[in-house]
C-alpha cells in the first residue's frame, strides 16, 4: 500500500495535474479578491458589516465563484473530469505491459496487490480536484472576510434552499465547503476506479484516459439535450462529472441521495470488478 | 518507400485504428440533428434547410457577458463534436512511432517523409470526420423531409437567435462550413505537434483548453472561436469574419507543420513506449 501511494503522489503526472488545477483556482481567486477590493466591499469596515453577505469568503471560492466574472471556474470544473484521470487510473494498465504488476505478485496475493491499487487511484484522483478546492478556500478566506450568507439577500443568493448541503452554507459556511469539497472527492475518486476498472479492457492509456472523458461529455449531452425532451424539464438528469462537481453552474439540482447511491455503485461495482477480474487476469 | 506510398500504408493503419471515432462522430451529427429538429417544433415559423442542420451541428454559443454568467449554459454538443475530431486523429500518430512503426520510419529515407505523411494523414482523416459528420447530418435532414439547400431561411430554433442581433437574411453558411473544416484541420495538426512535444493526453488537454477558453471567453485570437455559428459575421452582427478565420487556420495548420517537423527530426525515437 505504501509503495503504491509512494508511486501515486510522488508522480509527475500527479504533480501536473495538480500544478495546472492549482493555476486555475489561485488566477480564479486572484480574481475574486481584486473583484471584492475592486467593486467597493472591501472599502468598508468588515466588522461594521456593510456589504452583501454574499460577498464573503465562501461565495468568493470557486465552488461558488460569484465574484468571479471569468470563465476560470467554468474551466475548472469543465476539465476536473480529465484532470482526476490523468494522475494514475492508467498505471495498471501500463504495469500489467510492463511486467512490473507481475513482479509485484510475487511479494504478496493479487488481491492485495490490486486493492491497494485500488486505493492510490481512488486517492490520487480525488486529491487531483479536491486539493485545488482546499486551496481556493484558503487564498480566498486570507484577503475577504468569512461572512456568512444570509437567505434574505435575494438574487445575489447564489444556491437556493433546495441545493445539497444548503442549509450549511446559510448556517455554517466553512462546514458546507468541507462537505462540498469532500463531495467532490468521493465523485472524482469513484470516477478515477471506474477507468481503472475499465483498464481491464481498454489496452491503450491514451484511449483511456481521453475516452472517460468523452465518455462523461458524452453523458453531460445526453442529460442536456434528450433526457428533457424525454422526461421534460422539471425531471432533468444532470447526473455527469462537470455538473455534479459545480452544480451552482448549471442550475440543475442533483439528488444528493441518489448522487451518493451512484457514488458508492461505481467505487463498490469497480472493486468487485477489479478483484474478480485480477484473479482470472494472465499476468 | 515514397511519399505516396508511406502516406497510402497511413490511410490504411490509420482507418483500421481510428474508425470507432468516424462512427461517433456520426451518431452524435446524427443524434444533434433530431434533438435540433424536436427544438424547430416549438416555433411555428421555423423551417429548416439542411444548411440549417448543419449550422445546428457547430452552433455553439454567444459569448457570455461577464455581468451575468448565472445564464450562461456550456455548448456541450458544439464541444462534444470537436473533441471527438481530436481524439479521432490523437492516438495513430504518436502509436504508429514505435514497434512496426519505427522500421516505416527507417523505411521512409527520412524522418521529414514520415512527419509529411502523418500531417496529411491527419488533415484528411479531420476532413473525413467533417464529411461524415455532413452525411449524417444530411440523413437525418433528409429524415425529417428538410430542402437539400444549404441557404438558411429563418434561424428560429437557434440558441443564438436574437432578432436584435442577426443580420439579415437569407443566410448563406458556406464559408462558415469552409472554415470550420480548415480550423479543425489546423487544431488537430496543432495537437500533432503538441503530442510529440509533449504528450497525447497532454496535447488533448492542450486542445481542449483552446475550445473551452473560446466557448467561455471571446477573442478572434481563440482559434475555435471560428467553429461557432453564433459568433460569425454571417450571421451576427460584430462577429468574426470566416473568411479571416480561414487564414488563421492556414497559419495554425502551416506553423504546426513546420514546428512540429523540426521537433519530429531532432526526437530521439529509440526506446519510444508502444503503448502512449
Amino acid at each position: 500500500m505504501q509503495v503504491e501511494l509512494n508511486k501515486a503522489l510522488v508522480n509527475r503526472w500527479f504533480f501536473v495535474a495538480l500544478t495546472i488545477g492549482c493555476s486555475l483556482v489561485c488566477a480564479s481567486a486572484v480574481v475574486s479578491v481584486s473583484n471584492f477590493y475592486g467593486w467597493g466591499f472591501g472599502s468598508f469596515s468588515a466588522d461594521r458589516y456593510y456589504q452583501l453577505s454574499t460577498s464573503g469568503a465562501i461565495c468568493a471560492w470557486i465552488g461558488i465563484s460569484r465574484l468571479d466574472t471569468t470563465f476560470l471556474p467554468w474551466f475548472f470544473f469543465g476539465v476536473a473530469p480529465l484532470l482526476a484521470c490523468l494522475p494514475y487510473t492508467w498505471s495498471f494498465r501500463s504495469e500489467l505491459m510492463s511486467g512490473y504488476f507481475a513482479q509485484g505478485t510475487t511479494r504478496s496475493t493479487r488481491c492485495q496487490c490490486m486493492l491497494a491499487k485500488f486505493a492510490a487511484v481512488f486517492l490520487s484522483s480525488g486529491l487531483t480536484v479536491a486539493a485545488p478546492l482546499v486551496l481556493s478556500y484558503l487564498v480566498v478566506s486570507c484577503f475577504i472576510p468569512g461572512y456568512v450568507p444570509d437567505p434574505g439577500e435575494g438574487l445575489s443568493v447564489p444556491i437556493e434552499e433546495s441545493y445539497p448541503f444548503s442549509s450549511l452554507f446559510f448556517s455554517r459556511p466553512t462546514l458546507y465547503f468541507l462537505a462540498i469539497t469532500s463531495f467532490d472527492f468521493l465523485l472524482c475518486g469513484s470516477w478515477g476506479v471506474v477507468v481503472l476498472a475499465a483498464s481491464f479492457v481498454v489496452k491503450n492509456r491514451v484511449v483511456l484516459v481521453a475516452g472517460s472523458f468523452l465518455l462523461q461529455y458524452f453523458l453531460h449531452y445526453a442529460n442536456s439535450t434528450f433526457m428533457p425532451l424525454v422526461f421534460g424539464n422539471y425531471f432533468r438528469l444532470q447526473y455527469n462529472l462537470p455538473s455534479l462537481l459545480w452544480p451552482v453552474a448549471n442550475g440543475d439540482v442533483p439528488c444528493l441521495g441518489l448522487a451518493l447511491a451512484l457514488i458508492a455503485l461505481g467505487t463498490g461495482g469497480s472493486l468487485a470488478y477489479c478483484l474478480a477480474k485480477i484473479r482470472r487476469e494472465q499476468l | 518507400m515514397t511519399f505516396w506510398r508511406c502516406f497510402r500504408f497511413d490511410f490504411a493503419e490509420g482507418l483500421r485504428t481510428s474508425w470507432p471515432a468516424l462512427v461517433a462522430i456520426g451518431a452524435v451529427g446524427f443524434a444533434n440533428s433530431v434533438y435540433f429538429y424536436s427544438l424547430l417544433s416549438f416555433f411555428p415559423d421555423g423551417c429548416a434547410s439542411f444548411g440549417s442542420f448543419l449550422v445546428g451541428f457547430c452552433e455553439g454559443v454567444t459569448a457570455p457577458s461577464t455581468q451575468d454568467l448565472s445564464r450562461f449554459r456550456f455548448p456541450v454538443a458544439w464541444l462534444l463534436g470537436i473533441a471527438l475530431v481530436l481524439y479521432a486523429t490523437l492516438r495513430f500518430p504518436c502509436r504508429d512511432v514505435a514497434g512496426f512503426g519505427e522500421s516505416v520510419v527507417v523505411r521512409c529515407g527520412k524522418r521529414a517523409t514520415w512527419w509529411l505523411s502523418k500531417c496529411l494523414w491527419v488533415a484528411v482523416y479531420t476532413v473525413g470526420c467533417f464529411v461524415v459528420a455532413i452525411v449524417a447530418v444530411g440523413l437525418a435532414a433528409a429524415v425529417t423531409g428538410a430542402p437539400f439547400a444549404l441557404t438558411i431561411e429563418n434561424l428560429q430554433g437557434f440558441a443564438f437567435y436574437d432578432p436584435d442581433v442577426v443580420v439579415i437574411g437569407p443566410w448563406e453558411p458556406l464559408a462558415f462550413l469552409l472554415t470550420y473544416a480548415a480550423m479543425l484541420v489546423g487544431l488537430s495538426l496543432l495537437q500533432l505537434t503538441l503530442s510529440f512535444l509533449l504528450r497525447p493526453s497532454l496535447a488533448y488537454l492542450a486542445t481542449l483548453s483552446l475550445a473551452f477558453a473560446s466557448a467561455l471567453a471571446s477573442s478572434p485570437l481563440l482559434p475555435c472561436e471560428y467553429l461557432m455559428a453564433a459568433r460569425s459575421s454571417l450571421f451576427v452582427d460584430g462577429g468574426v469574419d470566416s473568411w479571416q478565420g480561414f487564414a488563421f487556420a492556414a497559419l495554425l495548420a502551416l506553423c504546426s507543420l513546420v514546428a512540429g517537423g523540426v521537433v519530429f527530426v531532432r526526437k530521439d525515437l529509440v526506446d519510444t513506449e508502444v503503448d502512449e
